[in-house]
C-alpha cells in the first residue's frame, strides 16, 4: 500500500470549535443540523474530488452499481458519513441513540476474562461510536488513534471518553507501543483499525468484495504472536436515531495447531469475510475515502 | 555478557523471522530501529514480548524503552540487570 493511498488521519479544529460544536448538539434539533448538512454535501463532493471519486469507483467496481445509482450513492455515502460525525458529537453532548446489540455476548464473555483482547475496527459505519457503546467497567478499552489528530481535539475527546473507561492512544513514534504493550499485559481491550496502515508498511493480502486488497499486518501479527482473542466490531447507522453495534469473534479453536503466519492469514481472511458481509448489507457506509483497491 | 548478546541476537532473528541474517550480521552497538536493523512498530512489539517471555521483563515506560532498544549492548545490559527469568 503506497503512502499516497493512505489517509492523512488529520482531524482539525480548536478546542473552542469543538466545544461550540458540542454546544450546538445540546440545543439544536438534530433534524435541522442534518438538513444543513444535506445542503453542504454537494459542495463537499465537489471540492473533495478525490474522496468523491474513490467512493464512486467503489460503488461502480466493487458493488457493481450503474453510473447514475453510483453518483446518487456517493451523495448518500457523504451524507451518512457527515451524519455519523454529527451523531458522535451529539453523543458527547449527551444525546441518546437506540442501539441494537448483535454479538454482545462475544464482547461480554471476553471482557469477563482475565486476558485482554483485540477489537478490530474499520472505517465502515461509526467506528468510534462502536467503542463508546460497547465500553465496560470490567476492562479499560484502549483505542489507537491516528497521530495527526490535533492535540486540542484529542484532549477534549479524552475527557469525554474517560468517563466510559476508554483511553485514546495516539500512534505517534514508538512511545505508543509501550502503552499498548502494557495495556495488553494488564489484560485490557485494545481497539485498533485493521483497514489502514500506520507505524509499519507490512501488509496482508485479502479478498474484499471480489478484489485483492492490502490490510495492515500489525493487528493480526499482534494477535497471532500473543495468542489474543480477536473480535471485529462495527457500528452501523440504521435510522435517524438508531444504530446496530455488531461484534464477531474472529479467532477459533482450530488456530491452536497453526503456525504464526497461518494464524495471521486465517484471522485476516475472517476479518475480510466480516467486512464483506457488512458491506453487502450496508454498502453506503464505507468511509475509506481513497482508492482502497488500487 | 557475550553469551547473553549472542543468545539475544539468535532470539531476535528467530522472533522477527530475519531469515537472511546470522548473529554475526548484527553489530553490538548499531541502532536496532530504522537505520540499524530497519525494524518497525510490529517488530518493536515482538521485541517487547521477547523480553517479557524470555527474561520476565515487562516494558511500559516509553522513555526507558527507547534507551533499552538503542542497541544489542543496551538490551543485554538491561536484561542482565533486571531479568527475573
Amino acid at each position: 500500500m503506497s503512502e499516497e493511498r493512505q489517509w492523512s488521519g488529520k482531524t482539525d479544529g480548536t478546542l473552542w470549535m469543538h466545544r461550540a460544536l458540542i454546544g450546538c448538539f445540546k440545543f439544536l434539533p438534530m433534524a435541522l443540523l442534518y438538513f444543513f448538512m444535506a445542503l453542504v454535501v454537494p459542495f463537499y463532493m465537489l471540492f473533495n474530488h478525490q474522496g468523491y471519486l474513490s467512493i464512486y469507483h467503489y460503488l461502480r467496481q466493487r458493488q457493481g452499481w450503474g453510473p447514475v445509482k453510483s453518483f446518487c450513492g456517493c451523495y448518500v455515502n457523504h451524507f451518512l458519513f457527515g451524519a455519523s460525525l454529527m451523531d458522535r458529537f451529539a453523543s458527547y453532548a449527551g444525546r441518546k441513540f437506540r442501539v441494537k446489540k448483535t454479538g454482545q455476548e462475544v464482547f461480554d464473555n471476553l471482557a469477563g476474562q482475565e486476558q485482554g483482547f483485540l477489537m478490530l475496527s474499520s472505517h465502515i459505519g461509526n467506528a468510534e461510536m462502536s467503542g463508546y457503546m460497547l465500553s465496560t467497567p470490567l476492562k479499560r478499552m484502549n483505542a489507537i488513534t491516528f497521530p495527526d489528530e490535533k492535540a486540542t481535539v484529542r484532549s477534549n475527546r479524552d475527557r469525554m471518553l474517560e468517563a466510559n473507561n476508554i483511553r485514546l492512544i495516539s500512534a505517534d513514534g514508538l512511545d505508543w507501543l509501550f502503552t499498548l504493550n502494557a495495556a495488553l499485559s494488564d489484560g485490557e481491550i485494545v481497539s485498533i483499525h485493521a483497514d489502514r496502515l500506520f507505524g509499519s508498511s507490512k501488509t496482508l493480502r485479502v479478498n474484499i468484495l471480489g478484489a485483492e486488497a492490502q490490510i495492515p499486518m500489525g493487528p493480526f501479527n499482534l494477535a497471532a504472536t500473543r495468542g489474543l482473542p480477536v473480535t471485529a466490531g462495527f457500528c452501523m447507522k440504521t435510522g435517524f436515531k438508531s444504530y446496530e453495534a455488531i461484534q464477531y469473534r474472529l479467532d477459533t479453536p482450530e488456530m491452536e495447531t497453526m503456525s504464526k503466519t497461518e494464524k495471521m492469514d486465517y484471522l485476516a481472511a475472517r476479518y475480510a469475510a466480516t467486512v464483506n458481509g457488512i458491506l453487502e448489507k450496508w454498502p453506503l457506509q464505507w468511509y475509506n475515502f481513497f482508492e482502497f483497491w488500487k | 555478557m557475550e553469551n547473553l548478546k549472542l543468545e539475544l541476537k539468535e532470539k531476535i532473528i528467530d522472533a522477527l523471522n530475519l531469515v537472511d541474517m546470522t548473529p554475526a550480521d548484527i553489530e553490538d552497538d548499531a541502532p536496532i530501529f530504522m537505520e540499524g536493523l530497519g525494524l518497525d512498530s510490529i517488530d518493536a512489539l515482538e521485541l517487547m514480548l521477547l523480553m517479557e517471555k524470555n527474561y520476565g521483563i515487562r516494558l511500559s515506560n516509553p522513555a526507558e524503552g527507547k534507551q533499552i532498544f538503542k542497541s544489542i549492548n543496551a538490551m543485554a545490559e538491561y536484561i542482565n540487570a533486571n531479568r527475573t527469568k
